[in-house]
C-alpha cells in the first residue's frame, strides 16, 4: 500500500538517503531500524514531505504521491506521529485531538473518531481539559496516539515509539499498535531498539548510513548476523 | 606539460597584477578629486559616497564579520558627530582632537552595548540597539542647555588645518579617503588575523567557538568597540563636511538602517562590500536628484526601500559576489544560500513547498 | 486623584497598544518574524479614515468596516509577494525586508500625501466625559471599549474555529501543524493579514484621537516592540497585559518628565527586560530565538 521507489533525501548539499527501496503491504507492520544517525528521521520526513529535499518516487494505494505537499499526504491518510511526540503543549488534551481531527476527511468523521479514540485510550477522556503539556510522558504518547488516529489513517508512520518508555509502556504500546493491525491499519515505524520493534513486525528493513542493507520477516531479521553487525559491530 | 618560460610567466603575473592593480587603483584615486575639480557636484557625491562607505564599513566589521546586526549604529555616528562639534562650538577645541574624544567616547558606548548584550540572540540584539539609540536621541533632542535641542547645531566656518575646515572640497577627498580606507584595511586584517578568525568563528557557530576554547566575550566586545570608534569618526567627519547637524537625522534610525543597507548591496563580510554598496546608493541618489529636479525626498528613499527589499530577496550575498559570479560562469550566476544564515536558520519548508 | 486619572488615561491608551501589539506578536508567534511594515501600517490605516472621512464625510467608525478588510487584504498581499520569500531566506532576512516595505511605504505616503498633519475633526473627537474631577477622552474610551470587543472575537476565533486553533497550534510546533495536515502558507497568509487587520481597527479608532502624518508608524512600532517583548514574543496574554502596562507607564511619564521624554522611561524599561528576562512575562522559549 506504500512504497517508496529510488528515494534519496537532502539537506542542502548533504545527502543523508541513498537508493531507498522499501514497500509496505496493507495491515502489516513493517519496522525500519537503524542506529543514531543511521537517517530513521530523515526517512520519516522523506515520506511526510517535510524539511527535506527528495528525489525517488513515492507510491500510496496506488497513486504517486511524490510531488504531493505535506497536507495532501495528510488528508489522503498518511499521519505521522513524530519523534518526541511534538504535542501542542498549552493546548488541552481534547483540543490536541481536535487538531488531529483537521483534514476534511477526518472532520467528517470526528464523532466517530472521538468515540473510537476514547474507547482504546479511556484515560485521555479523564484528562480531557488538562494542558497536554503537563501529562506525564506515557501519557504524552497515548495522546500523540491518539491524535494520529483520530486523522483517520491509511498508515500510520511512527518516528522512535519505543523511546525512553518503561519496560511496561513498551508491552502496552506494542499490544496497541497490534491490535491497531487487527483493525486493519498500516503501520511503519522507524526504530532505534530493534529487538522492541521486529518483536511485532511482519516485516523489517535496516538502514545503515542512509542505505537500507538487508531486510527479511520480522522475527527472522532480528537474529540475523547483519543485524548483528549493524548494532554490535561484530 | 608546462614549459619553464610558462610557469615563469605565470609566477610573474601572479606577482605583477596584483601589483599594477593596487598601483592603479591609488593613482586613480589620488588623482580623482583634481580631475573633478570643476565637477564639484560630482565631487561631493564622490565624498559622501566615502563617508558612508567609511561609516557602513565600519558597521559590517561587527555586522558582516561578526555576525553582530546592530539596528542602532547611528548611537555612535551621532556621538561623534556631537562631541567634536559641541568640543569646538563650546571650548574651541580643535575638531581632529575632538575626533578622536568622539571615537573614544562611542568606544566606551559601545563596550558598553558589547557587555549587556551578550546573551541576546537574533533579533533581541538588533532591537536594543535601535533603542539605544532612540534614547540618545531623545537625550540630544532634550538636553537643549548643551546640545541646542532639535534647532541642531552649525558648525561655524573658520577654515584651516586646525579646525578640519577648508575652502576647496580636496582636502575633504583626501580625510574621507583615509577615514574610508580604515575600516576597509581592518576588514582585510581581519580575514588574515587569529582575532578575525576567532570573529568569524563565532558569528558561524558561538558555541562551537566556545568549546573550541575561544574568548568569545573579548573577541565581540572586541570589534564593537572598534567599530563604534570608526564609526564616531565618521560622524565627526560628517559634521565637519556638512556643518550642520541635529539630533533627528544623527540619532536617527535611517541613518542605521544606511549602514546596513550599503553593506548589503556591496556584500556582507566582504572588504570592498560596504564602499561598493555606497557608492552604488549615493549615486543612484544623486541620478535620482538630477531626473527630478526638484527635491522629491519621498521618491529617493522609495528607491532605497525597493532596493533594499530586491536585494535582500534577489541577491543576499551583495552584488559583488553576485557580480564576480556572472563574469566568472559567462552566462548568469546561480544564487547561492544567504551569508547571512543565522545558525538556526528558518528553512522549514525548503523542498516540497507547503501547496504554493 | 491624579493618580487615578493617569491611571485610568494610561488604561485606555495602553488598550490599543495592546490591540497593535496582538498583531505583531501574533506574526512573531506564527512565523518568527519581527514586523518592523507594523507601525506605518497603522499609519495606513488612519490615512484610510482620514480620507474616508475627508472625501466622503464617512464616520471613522463606520470607516472601520472598510478600512479592516482594506489592511487585511493588503497585509495578505504583503505577505504573499514579498515577505514569504524573504523567510524562506532567513530571520534576518525577513526583518531587512519589512524594514525596506517600511521605507517604501513612509515615503509613498509622504509623495502622495505630504507631510502635513491631517486629523479628524468629527463630533467625538475633541468632546470628554467628567466624572468628578476624572475627565476622560471619548473617542479615546471608545477606542478603548471597540478595542475590548474584538480581542474578544480574536480570542473567539482562535479557541472555537479550526482555522483559529490551526494558528495557535502553528505558533506552538510548527512541524506538527504542518503533520496535522495544517496548510502552512494559507495559516500564514492569514495569520498576517489577521495581524495587519487588528491594526486597521487600531488605526481607524486613533484617527479621531491623534493626527496622522507618513512617519507616525515609527513611534507606534517602536511602543509594541517594547509591548511584545515586556509581554512575551508570541504570548497573546502578555501582549494585552503589556499593552495596558505600558499605557500606564508612558502616561505617567509623560506627566512627571514631559511628553518629549516620555519615551525614554519605557525605552530604558526595555533595555533592562532585554537583558534580564528577555522571554517577558509570559514568554516560551523559542529555541531559534530565545536560547
Amino acid at each position: 500500500m506504500l512504497s517508496i521507489e529510488k528515494g534519496y533525501g537532502r539537506y542542502g548539499e548533504l545527502t543523508v538517503l541513498h537508493d531507498i527501496h522499501l514497500s509496505v503491504s496493507r495491515g502489516s507492520i513493517v519496522s525500519v531500524v537503524g542506529t543514531n544517525g543511521a537517517g530513521k528521521s530523515s526517512l520519516m520526513k522523506f515520506l511526510m514531505g517535510v524539511e527535506i529535499e527528495t528525489e525517488g518516487r513515492i507510491w500510496l494505494e496506488g497513486e504517486e504521491i511524490s510531488r504531493w505537499p505535506t497536507h495532501q499526504r495528510v488528508a489522503a491518510g498518511m499521519v505521522m506521529v513524530p519523534e518526541g511526540r511534538r504535542l501542542f503543549p498549552e493546548m488541552s488534551v481534547r483540543e490536541n485531538l481536535e487538531m488531529g481531527s483537521y483534514t476534511p476527511r477526518a472532520r467528517k468523521r470526528r464523532k466517530q473518531g472521538f468515540d473510537f479514540v476514547y474507547s482504546l485510550l479511556p484515560k485521555l477522556k479523564e484528562r480531557e481539559k488538562q494542558p497536554a503539556g503537563s501529562l506525564s510522558g506515557g501519557e504524552q504518547q497515548m495522546v500523540a496516539l491518539g491524535r494520529a488516529l483520530i486523522a483517520q489513517p491509511q498508515v500510520l508512520l511512527l518516528d522512535e515509539p519505543f523511546l525512553g518508555l518503561a519496560p511496561i509502556m513498551v508491552r502496552q504500546v506494542t499490544r496497541f499498535l497490534q491490535e491497531l493491525r487487527e483493525q486493519g491499519l498500516t503501520i511503519l515505524m522507524v526504530e532505534q531498539n530493534a529487538t522492541f520493534s521486529l518483536r511485532c513486525s511482519d516485516w523489517g528493513y535496516v538502514l545503515v548510513s542512509g542505505r537500507i542493507v538487508s531486510d527479511g520477516q520480522g522475527k527472522d531479521l532480528l537474529h540475523s548476523r547483519d543485524l548483528r553487525k549493524v548494532y554490535l559491530g561484530v | 606539460m608546462m614549459n619553464v618560460t610558462t610557469e615563469g610567466n605565470k609566477r610573474r603575473s601572479a606577482i605583477l597584477t596584483p601589483t599594477v592593480g593596487v598601483g592603479s587603483a591609488a593613482l586613480f584615486l589620488i588623482a580623482l578629486p583634481f580631475l573633478l575639480q570643476n565637477q564639484l557636484y560630482y565631487l561631493d557625491t564622490v565624498i559622501l559616497a566615502l563617508l558612508w562607505g567609511a561609516a557602513a564599513g565600519a558597521w559590517n566589521l561587527a555586522g558582516g564579520y561578526g555576525g553582530l546586526l546592530s539596528l542602532g549604529h547611528a548611537a555612535f555616528f551621532g556621538i561623534g558627530a556631537y562631541t567634536s562639534t559641541l568640543l569646538f562650538v563650546r571650548l574651541g577645541i580643535s575638531p581632529w582632537l575632538g575626533m578622536l574624544v568622539g571615537a573614544v567616547l562611542a568606544a566606551i558606548l559601545g563596550w558598553l552595548i558589547g557587555i549587556i548584550t551578550l546573551r541576546m540572540k537574533g533579533p533581541f540584539f538588533g532591537l536594543a540597539t535601535i533603542a539605544i539609540a532612540e534614547v540618545l536621541m531623545i537625550v540630544a533632542v532634550n538636553w537643549t542647555e548643551v546640545t541646542q535641542g532639535s534647532q541642531g547645531i552649525t558648525v561655524p566656518y573658520k577654515p584651516g588645518f586646525a579646525n578640519m575646515a577648508f575652502d576647496s572640497k580636496i582636502p575633504y577627498y583626501f580625510i574621507a579617503l583615509v577615514i574610508c580606507l580604515i575600516p576597509f584595511l581592518l576588514a582585510r586584517w581581519l580575514k588574515q588575523s587569529k582575532f578575525g578568525y576567532e570573529l568569524m568563528a563565532i558569528r558561524d557557530n558561538e558555541a562551537a567557538a566556545q568549546a573550541l576554547g575561544i574568548h568569545t566575550v573579548r573577541v565581540k566586545v572586541g570589534i564593537l568597540v572598534i567599530s563604534s570608534a570608526i564609526t564616531a569618526v565618521a560622524g565627526t567627519f560628517y559634521a565637519q563636511y556638512v556643518t550642520v547637524i541635529e539630533p533627528y537625522h544623527e540619532f536617527s534610525f535611517n541613518v542605521s538602517i544606511q549602514m546596513v543597507l550599503m553593506t548589503m548591496i556591496g556584500g556582507l563580510g566582504m572588504a570592498l562590500g560596504p564602499v561598493f554598496g555606497s557608492f552604488v546608493v549615493t549615486g543612484l541618489d544623486t541620478l535620482m536628484r538630477d531626473l527630478l529636479q526638484g527635491t522629491q525626498g519621498g521618491v529617493h528613499a522609495m528607491m532605497y526601500g525597493t532596493l533594499l527589499v530586491l536585494v535582500v530577496l534577489f541577491v543576499p550575498e551583495g552584488m559583488i559576489p553576485w557580480l564576480k559570479e556572472r563574469f566568472r560562469s559567462g552566462k548568469g550566476g546561480r544564487s547561492h544560500g544567504s551569508v547571512v544564515d543565522s545558525g538556526a536558520s528558518d528553512q522549514t519548508f525548503r523542498g516540497p513547498d507547503g501547496g504554493g | 486623584m491624579i493618580f487615578l486619572q493617569l491611571l485610568i488615561s494610561g488604561i485606555l491608551i495602553g488598550g490599543v497598544y495592546a490591540l497593535i501589539s496582538l498583531g505583531l506578536t501574533l506574526i512573531f508567534g506564527v512565523m518568527r518574524i519581527v514586523n518592523f511594515v507594523h507601525g506605518d501600517m497603522l499609519m495606513v490605516a488612519m490615512y484610510f479614515s482620514y480620507w474616508f472621512y475627508t472625501l466622503y464625510s464617512v464616520d471613522n467608525y463606520i470607516g472601520l468596516f472598510l478600512v479592516v478588510p482594506a489592511l487585511g487584504l493588503l497585509g495578505a498581499l504583503m505577505y504573499r509577494f514579498v515577505i514569504r520569500h524573504a523567510i524562506r531566506r532567513s530571520h534576518e532576512a525577513s526583518i531587512l525586508v519589512t524594514i525596506g516595505l517600511s521605507i517604501v511605504i513612509q515615503n509613498a505616503a509622504l509623495l502622495l500625501w505630504s507631510a502635513d498633519y491631517r486629523s479628524i475633526h468629527n463630533e467625538w473627537a475633541t468632546r470628554s466625559l467628567q466624572w468628578g474631577d476624572l475627565r476622560i477622552s471619548s473617542p479615546l474610551l471608545i477606542a478603548f471599549i471597540v478595542a475590548l470587543v474584538v480581542t474578544g472575537i480574536l480570542f473567539a476565533f482562535l479557541h472555537r474555529t479550526y482555522l483559529g486553533k490551526a494558528i495557535r497550534a502553528a505558533s506552538m510546533d510548527r512541524f506538527a501543524a504542518v503533520l496535522m495536515g495544517v496548510h502552512p502558507q494559507r495559516i500564514f497568509t492569514l495569520s498576517f493579514a489577521i495581524g495587519i487587520a487588528l491594526v486597521g481597527v487600531a488605526g481607524a479608532l486613533l484617527s479621531s484621537v491623534f493626527a496622522v502624518h507618513p512617519t507616525l508608524g515609527t513611534q507606534f512600532l517602536l511602543v509594541s516592540f517594547v509591548v511584545v517583548v515586556l509581554g512575551g514574543l508570541g504570548s497573546l496574554r502578555g501582549a494585552i497585559l503589556g499593552g495596558l502596562l505600558i499605557g500606564v507607564v508612558e502616561t505617567t511619564s509623560a506627566y512627571f518628565i514631559g511628553s518629549s521624554m516620555k519615551q525614554l522611561v519605557y525605552l530604558l524599561l526595555f533595555i533592562v527586560i532585554l537583558i534580564v528576562k528577555p522571554a517577558g512575562l509570559f514568554g516560551k522559549r523559542i529555541p531559534e530565538v530565545n536560547q
